[in-house]
């Protein structure tokens, strides 16, 4: 049975993890003890206190505040909404609808076309790092990533539940 | 009479054996650290090493040793430690990202199904020649050999001086369809050697169409590339080697293992052939001895540490494979065909924790043996671990007793990872997963005769290598072969093989030449003559000249030199073809071609059903190949009186309990090198040498003949 | 001696004097009534002989996998002999696979609805299910991918009653479509997709009819590729059989028949575990778009010839149970293209993705297909309610449309910690490049490059993704010799390469793409298509990467080529950077396509034209800020990324250092860097008044044609679909596209 050490996942996070041992995490048998292992891993990277529940999206987790709440927090200590609502309407965005604006991007045709698509970038407020971009037509709703069912997974997956 | 010794080494990459076998099929091994900087340390000291079991000295033995054969892995670590020679390479324009791009299948060669099915486990290769080096020269040759871009020169003085100031070690040219048309990349050296006379240097290159003429311009490109890359350097290995065969006294010729069976000299133009010799040595052995005993279809089967390894020989011929892959190369030899079609002795076995079902390997302890070994840390129990556990292998006796092997911790790790899991008692776990095991291998031995349109009744099989002799009743039993037969030396089989390999030079060349089926278009089968055989004829010509050329080079004329030609076919637009031997040397009429389609339809429907002969496309010869073989010194078969029934009392061991069909039964155990020719052994039985294993379960029984070769038969 | 009566009706084919219909209903009525494979409760033999169950399996996989690696040899369609195109499984008498080789993997589940097409409509009475008959199949509305994949299916006996089923399946070079190439498109209805056969009995005594092998060498271009795999199909198959019941003569037909039904139950429970160890319950959003600009195109059929988008609102739900469901409720309607999909291959989608990811493994069986739900919107183009639409380029629509999967299943991995899993995606498999005409041979020929089955792959959290490598379609993707492809279409190659800034950017970049710059040669002129999505992107980045490149055309008609390669005058071998174009520099042409109409219709080509292939890359992982600055530069020098993008994108600052090589500044770059990040922040604004902005737009309508089209079919056909658009915009009643 595969089991790995709290380094081992600490460099696998920072991709510093060298490629046979990573060839190997990839082949073999899954280690059940995995995601406990990376909530130390993650609790570790933030400089916050508040409970991470579940890692959501890279610098996104679900925090259990004090109150109980469970909310979704950033890397940098932005809270953007609980847990079950889409943190993207409460983050900073800025839409590239123009071939100019592509031009940062991609080679000229090589891109949408404004007219057909525009790139939605979601960034965290703190920090001005992207976290997620959307390519979408115009008018297109937000795209709502992952709602998770968190009391399912920790009472019946994981047979803790969270009170 | 006068003695007389063959010699043959293999340098592993941590160990060098070395094989001496005198006139009477007498021989002795011997065992020393590999030197990789200079082999032939290590060389001499596994030499001294052997004859001392003679009480003799190399300075005695070599001046009466009349051939020497190299095999080892000194090549292939080269290239998979990328540490060849700085090359350059001039190619077509456009195709300067060859190395790049690869194929997608060089992103998972050699791994698992299920890698090969996950993509994030997917990688390319670190090209042999970085980016900067590749360069391209406008000009086309086009499927037909025509000119359909003349080649820009200039573009070619730019390249070659580029390449120069890149102070290259050697100069690639591989120019898309050149085997079918050489004339650029002729005019490419010649522009070469211009512009290095120039620049006052002298670098080697290797044309494509010089050294493989055969179509696939990638898989040409990594063979040439492996040629300048990896096999050029070894040259000054080999000849160090040859001297210390020379300070011994010796005046005998080293030659090398080459894919295609035999072995060529360390001066031949076709190195990078010797890349793969490893499993090759068995086979070749045991064709050769079967040959003496008149046998023509045979199953070779060498299970080692991590896979069990697989070729046929049929009507006394190995299939040859045109593309095999080697280190994650497509390449473009002939290499004789052998599959590894399943887990080794060290193959870990476990249960899978979703489905609760078992799994064996794919990866494998290999020589770090199992949980068994004490010297080793592994965690996760082998097929070896189930061996001790059950009483097939000796723990004192495992390599000859240097390591003591721990039965009980073979139990604790069967216990933990097998047994419990799926409720077994540990002793019936470890029997089921050997069961497993030898039922896949069986499966798979009768896969391959059964693919070649034949039935096991058909063929004999050999089993041999450090595990062969362990499971061979498992993976046979029921399967009817007409023998089954173990060598006493089973271990040594491969060094042996080596021995009895012919001096042989074999070079293929693509054609591309078809005609129409004569049961078909009897007229357009004739008319087709001429236009067929000038091709054909021209390029058996040529390489007759080459592999002429290449023994000259050992000063062996022609004459001596007993030619075969034959004839790579296929339906017209199919993409596998078959390799036909012909028994004349030029097509001189119809009746030639006719026999080509014989021989080809005889071999295509016993390959394939009835209903996939589809002679309407006619016959398309791809490619022809020319081999040269000269006679050489090979080991006689041993030839010992025979002996009683009983075994003598001094090969017996002490008897000890092994585990079988749910049951623990007596087991008579005996010094595999004391047994005498004439014995016979009933169940259950186990013969054991320093370095391998022979297990008679119930159900079989053996007799040893007067060769030494074991043969197992069963009881019911 | 059996009454004539009697010999009216058959005696029943099936298990216990049982019809394989009623086999079938049973089996149906079972999994309805207790959730599991045919009510089967307990796992008896895989609990209480794990080595007997075990040497079954293995017995049955090594089958299929040896008679592919045998039949392989009999093809001649470099399709099947190199790219791998081809695959055989087993079956249970109702249908359900047991196990498949390697292969293509997609097909396991369309050979299975084309055997439950026949039960359905009671073959086993007319025209029978005996031993030896042949059956052959490529409709994909009864079960299959698109009319190119041909099926090959026998019945196994055993002692006169159906033992189960053997069938394998190609991929065909032509199927004598209105053009030539495997999967033409531009007509308008199923009328011009080639040659179809509807799981029908086209042989007995293990032979073809040659009535029937002669109709399709009548029908398909190229008919020597047809008829040989038709041989390779059948060999194999029959080699999975005769495996089969040595197997059988073994452990004994009602252990086989045991483990047969547990092989499918323990393969759907072994899915929900595996679900429950990797994933994370709750609901993931992932849609995707594709392109169809198709207004002036007059290659196509007037139906046709308008702007279209296709919108494939992926979502996947997890259950508490471990059951994963897939659904594209909210899709838009089907139209006259080749483009639609049939529920068949939806669901083979769904298995190649499965078998790359969640579901790893070589012993992956139906049992899939009960743990898992597809939920396929009537009348959508992944469902169509017209049995007549073409699908003969399904793959245009189903590739894009699935993409989100990889994503949202990569979200699980995160939340669960699998981190080493986790890929952005694949990207989509364009451009494909086929057609056809009178080539170097003289003769009528069709091809397709399977250059495609080596795109750039999506970047994974801990690498970038790996250059022209691998397909969504084929994870042991192979882009073949250069050598090989020339001699079967007329064109040379003047140059394949790596086609620089083709990955997605991010922390870590998707692989790189390439491309084949072609010239037509040897032929007096071939129809050639071009394929792949060119003003949208079709699979996007995840955690902040950016979607892979989207495509264009370049194409060059009436050159000059002829007179310069006389003159030796420099020729065009890539086209590089398309704003710095290696072929408009090196070629001029009476007519030059060079725009982002990377999907037309049949276009014909002269000797000397020149024609673009260019493959995609992979999308994106992570903020490209966060990517370690010296890879950028590396990427750079390497050729991967092009040098304008260090700054722009990835807010990296270089020197030139004397050899002409780019060398990092890297105390600038931290500079560079943090000032980009506040000016993002500067010139962004609260998600909220985006979208207050955005809705004005949308209650105005102002959109261009086809997506106003799509937005209004996607609402007529799915009543969720529109109340969740009116809900997330709060658009009035009154309001209606």
């Amino acid at each position: 049975m595969s089991t790995y050490t709290i380094d081992q996942l600490r460099q696998l996070k920072n991709g510093t993890i060298d490629a046979y041992s990573l060839h190997d995490m990839q082949s073999h048998f899954k280690d059940p003890d995995r995601f406990f292992k990376m909530l130390q891993v993650w609790q570790e990277s933030v400089d916050w206190d508040d409970e991470i529940i579940l890692p959501l999206a890279e610098h996104l987790f679900v925090v259990r505040k004090p109150d109980g709440k469970r909310i979704i927090k950033s890397t940098w200590g932005h809270e953007y909404c609980e847990a079950h609502e889409n943190w993207k309407l409460h983050a900073k965005v800025f839409v590239r609808n123009s071939e100019a604006q592509f031009d940062e991007i991609y080679p000229r045709k090589m891109a949408c076309h404004p007219d057909w698509m525009e790139i939605r970038e979601y960034y965290d407020p703190i920090s001005g790092v992207l976290l997620e971009v959307e390519a979408v037509p115009p008018g297109y709703p937000a795209v709502h990533d992952f709602k998770p069912d968190i009391d399912t997974f920790y009472r019946d997956w994981l047979g803790q539940p969270l009170n | 009479m006068q003695k007389s010794y063959i010699m043959s080494m293999d340098a592993g990459g941590t160990m060098t054996d070395v094989f001496f076998v005198d006139r009477d099929g007498k021989f002795v091994v011997g065992k020393a650290q590999t030197t990789p900087d200079d082999e032939s340390e290590g060389f001499a000291h596994s030499c001294a090493d052997a004859l001392k079991q003679w009480g003799k000295t190399p300075e005695q033995v070599f001046p009466e040793v009349i051939t020497g054969i190299y095999s080892g892995t000194s090549m292939l670590n080269r290239l998979l430690e990328r540490k060849g020679q700085n090359l350059g390479v001039i190619v077509t324009a456009g195709q300067e990202d060859y190395f790049r791009l690869e194929r997608g299948i060089q992103t998972y060669l050699g791994y698992s199904y299920q890698d090969r099915l996950k993509v994030v486990t997917h990688r390319h290769n670190e090209p042999i020649v970085p980016r900067s080096q590749m360069t391209g020269v406008r000009g086309r040759i086009d499927c037909f050999g025509n000119e359909a871009i003349p080649l820009y020169e200039n573009e070619v003085r730019d390249a070659v001086r580029k390449l120069i100031a890149a102070k290259v070690q050697g100069i690639v040219v591989n120019l898309l369809y050149s085997y079918a048309n050489s004339a650029h990349e002729q005019r490419v050296r010649e522009i070469a050697l211009e512009e290095m006379a120039e620049a006052g240097v002298e670098i080697p290159t290797y044309l494509s169409s010089d050294l493989y003429p055969v179509m696939q311009d990638f898989a040409r490109l990594n063979t040439v590339a492996v040629e300048a890359y990896a096999a050029e350097p070894s040259r000054g290995q080999f000849r160090r080697i040859a001297d210390r065969v020379q300070n011994f006294g010796g005046d005998t010729q080293l030659r090398v293992m080459a894919s295609h069976g035999g072995t060529i000299s360390i001066d031949a133009k076709e190195l990078a052939r010797t890349l793969i010799s490893g499993p090759i040595g068995g086979m070749v052995g045991a064709r050769y001895i079967a040959d003496k005993l008149g046998e023509k279809n045979i199953v070779c089967s060498d299970i080692g540490g991590t896979s069990f390894d697989l070729g046929l020989i049929t009507d006394g011929e190995f299939t040859m494979k045109a593309q095999p892959d080697m280190a994650r190369f497509m390449l473009k030899l002939p290499l004789i065909d052998i599959d590894s079609v399943g887990s080794g002795t060290g193959s870990y076995a476990r249960v899978n924790p979703v489905s609760n079902r078992i799994e064996i390997g794919p990866d494998s302890a290999g020589s770090k043996v199992g949980m068994c070994n004490p010297q080793a840390s592994e965690t996760v129990p082998t097929l070896s671990d189930c061996n001790v556990l059950l009483g097939n292998l000796n723990p004192y006796n495992f390599l000859g007793g240097d390591v003591v092997l721990d039965p009980d911790a073979a139990y604790r790790g069967i216990k933990e990872h097998i047994a419990d899991p799926l409720g077994l008692d540990p002793y019936e776990a470890a029997e089921g997963v050997l069961e497993l095991f030898e039922d896949h291998l069986r499966n798979e031995v009768f896969a391959r005769i059964f693919g070649k349109g034949y039935s096991p009744d058909d063929y004999i099989l050999y089993g041999y290598g450090g595990g062969g002799p362990l499971h061979v009743c498992g993976y046979t039993k029921g399967l009817k072969f007409s023998d089954v037969i173990v060598p006493a030396w089973a271990a040594g089989f491969s060094a042996f093989g080596c021995a009895c390999a012919d001096f042989e030079y074999r070079i293929d060349r693509t054609v591309n030449a078809a005609f129409p089926a004569s049961e078909i278009d009897p007229a357009g089968f004739e008319a087709a003559f001429e236009g067929y055989a000038k091709p054909v004829n021209a390029a058996w010509a040529e390489l007759e000249k080459r592999v002429a050329d290449e023994f000259d080079k050992s000063g062996i004329d022609s004459s001596q030199v007993e030619f075969k030609h034959y004839a790579r076919v296929q339906y017209v637009g199919q993409l596998n073809d078959v390799e036909v031997l012909v028994d004349f040397d030029r097509v001189s009429g119809p009746e030639d071609m006719q026999q080509i389609i014989d021989r080809f339809e005889y071999a295509y429907a016993k390959a394939y059903s009835r209903a996939a002969r589809s002679p309407e496309l006619g016959y398309q010869t791809t490619n022809v190949v020319v081999t040269g073989t000269v006679p050489v010194e090979k080991p006689e078969l041993p030839v010992e009186e025979l002996a009683g029934e009983t075994p003598p009392e001094e090969a017996r061991k002490e008897g000890r309990k092994v585990f079988r069909g749910g049951q623990w039964l007596d087991a008579d155990v005996f010094d595999m090198d004391k047994v005498r020719p004439g014995n016979r052994f009933r169940a259950v039985t186990i013969l054991e040498s320093p370095a391998t294993t022979l297990v008679i379960p119930p159900g079989f029984e053996a007799y040893l003949d007067e060769h030494r070769l074991f043969h197992l038969k069963e009881t019911k | 001696m059996s009454q004539p009566a009697e010999q009216l009706k058959p005696r029943p084919i099936g298990w216990d004097g049982k019809t394989l219909k009623e086999m079938t209903e049973e089996s149906a009525r079972l999994f309805e009534e207790t959730g599991r494979y045919y009510g089967v409760e307990d796992l008896t033999l895989l609990r209480e002989q794990p080595i007997l169950y075990e040497k079954i399996f293995s017995r049955l996989r090594g089958g299929l996998v040896n008679a592919r690696s045998t039949a392989l040899n009999i093809s001649a369609s470099p399709i099947v002999r190199e790219l791998g195109e081809l695959s055989f499984a087993l079956y249970t008498p109702e249908g359900d696979s047991i196990a498949l080789s390697t292969g293509i993997i997609v097909h396991v589940h369309t050979m299975s609805d084309a055997i439950k097409y026949m039960i359905r409509n009671n073959y086993e009475e007319v025209p029978g299910i005996r031993e030896g008959y042949v059956f052959c199949n490529n409709n994909s509305m009864i079960g299959d991918v698109h009319t190119a994949d041909v099926h090959t299916i026998i019945p196994i006996f055993h002692e006169g009653e159906l033992l189960g089923w053997a069938a394998g399946v190609t991929h065909e070079v032509d199927v004598g479509g209105i053009n030539p190439g495997s999967m033409c498109y531009g007509h308008a209805d199923r009328y011009g997709d080639g040659i179809l056969v509807s799981s029908e009995l086209v042989g007995e005594n293990d032979e073809f009819y040659e009535h029937y092998l002669q109709r399709c060498r009548e029908c398909v271009r190229g008919e020597m590729y047809w008829v040989l795999d038709e041989k390779t199909r059948l060999t194999g198959a029959q080699m999975a059989r005769r495996q089969l019941l040595r197997t059988v003569e073994e452990v004994g037909v009602d252990t086989f028949k045991t483990f047969m039904r547990e092989a499918i139950e323990e393969g759907r429970r072994t899915f929900l575990e595996r679900s429950k160890l990797m994933l994370v319950p709750g609901r993931y959003e992932a849609p995707s778009f594709t392109d169809l600009p198709w207004q002036d195109d007059v290659n196509v059929h007037n139906n046709a010839r308008k702007d279209m988008m296709m919108h494939a609102p992926l979502s996947m739900t997890v259950k508490g149970d471990g059951q994963v469901e897939m659904s594209f409720e909210g899709a838009n309607k089907w139209d006259y293209h080749s483009f639609n999909c049939a529920p068949s291959p939806m669901q083979g989608a769904m298995w190649v993705q499965l078998t790359q990811t969640l579901w790893n493994s070589d012993k992956i069986n139906d049992g899939a297909y009960f743990a898992t739900d597809l939920k396929l919107p009537y009348g959508s183009w992944a469902n169509p309610d017209w049995e007549k639409v073409s699908t003969t380029l399904t793959w245009f629509f189903l590739i894009p449309g699935w993409s989100g999967m990889i994503r949202s299943l990569g979200r699980s991995y995160f939340a669960r910690g699998y981190l080493e899993d986790i890929s952005a995606s694949y990207c989509t498999s364009w451009n494909l490049m086929q057609g056809g005409g009178p080539n170097q041979y003289g003769v009528d020929g069709a091809f397709t490059n399977f250059e495609v089955s080596c795109g750039g792959t999506g970047a994974l959290y801990v690498n970038d993704g790996q250059t022209a490598c691998a397909a969504m379609w084929n994870p042991e993707g192979d882009m073949g010799e250069v050598e090989s492809w020339e001699s079967m279409e007329p064109l040379l190659y003047l140059g394949r390469g790596v086609k620089p800034s083709t990955g997605g950017p991010g922390k870590y970049r998707g692989g790189t793409g390439s491309e084949a710059v072609r010239m037509l040669y040897n032929a007096p002129y071939q129809t050639i298509f071009n394929g792949g999505e060119g003003h949208t992107f079709s699979s996007y980045g995840i955690f902040g990467g950016y979607p892979g490149c989207s495509g264009y055309r370049h194409n060059m008609h009436g050159t000059d080529m002829r007179e310069r390669i006389a003159r030796q005058e420099e020729l065009p071998t890539l086209d590089g950077d398309p704003e710095d174009s290696g072929i408009s520099a090196r070629c001029n042409a009476e007519v030059e396509n060079f725009d982002m109409k990377a999907i037309q219709g049949p276009k014909q080509f002269e000797e000397y034209d020149v024609y673009l292939s260019m493959n995609r890359g992979g999308p994106g992982l992570g903020d490209p800020l966060e990517r370690d600055p010296a890879a950028v530069v590396a990427d750079i020098n390497a050729g991967e990324v092009l040098a304008r993008f260090a700054r722009s994108l990835y807010g990296v600052e270089m020197d030139r250092g004397e050899d002409g090589s780019y060398v990092l500044d890297a105390a600038k770059t931290e500079q560079t860097r943090q000032a980009m990040r506040q000016q993002r922040l500067d010139r962004a604004e609260d998600a909220k008044d985006f979208f207050d902005r955005q809705r004005q737009r949308v209650l105005d309508k102002d959109f261009i044609k086809p997506v106003r089209d799509m937005y209004k079919s996607s609402m007529d056909l799915s009543a969720e679909w529109n109340e969740k658009f009116r809900e997330f915009w709060d658009l009035p009643a009154d309001w209606s596209l």
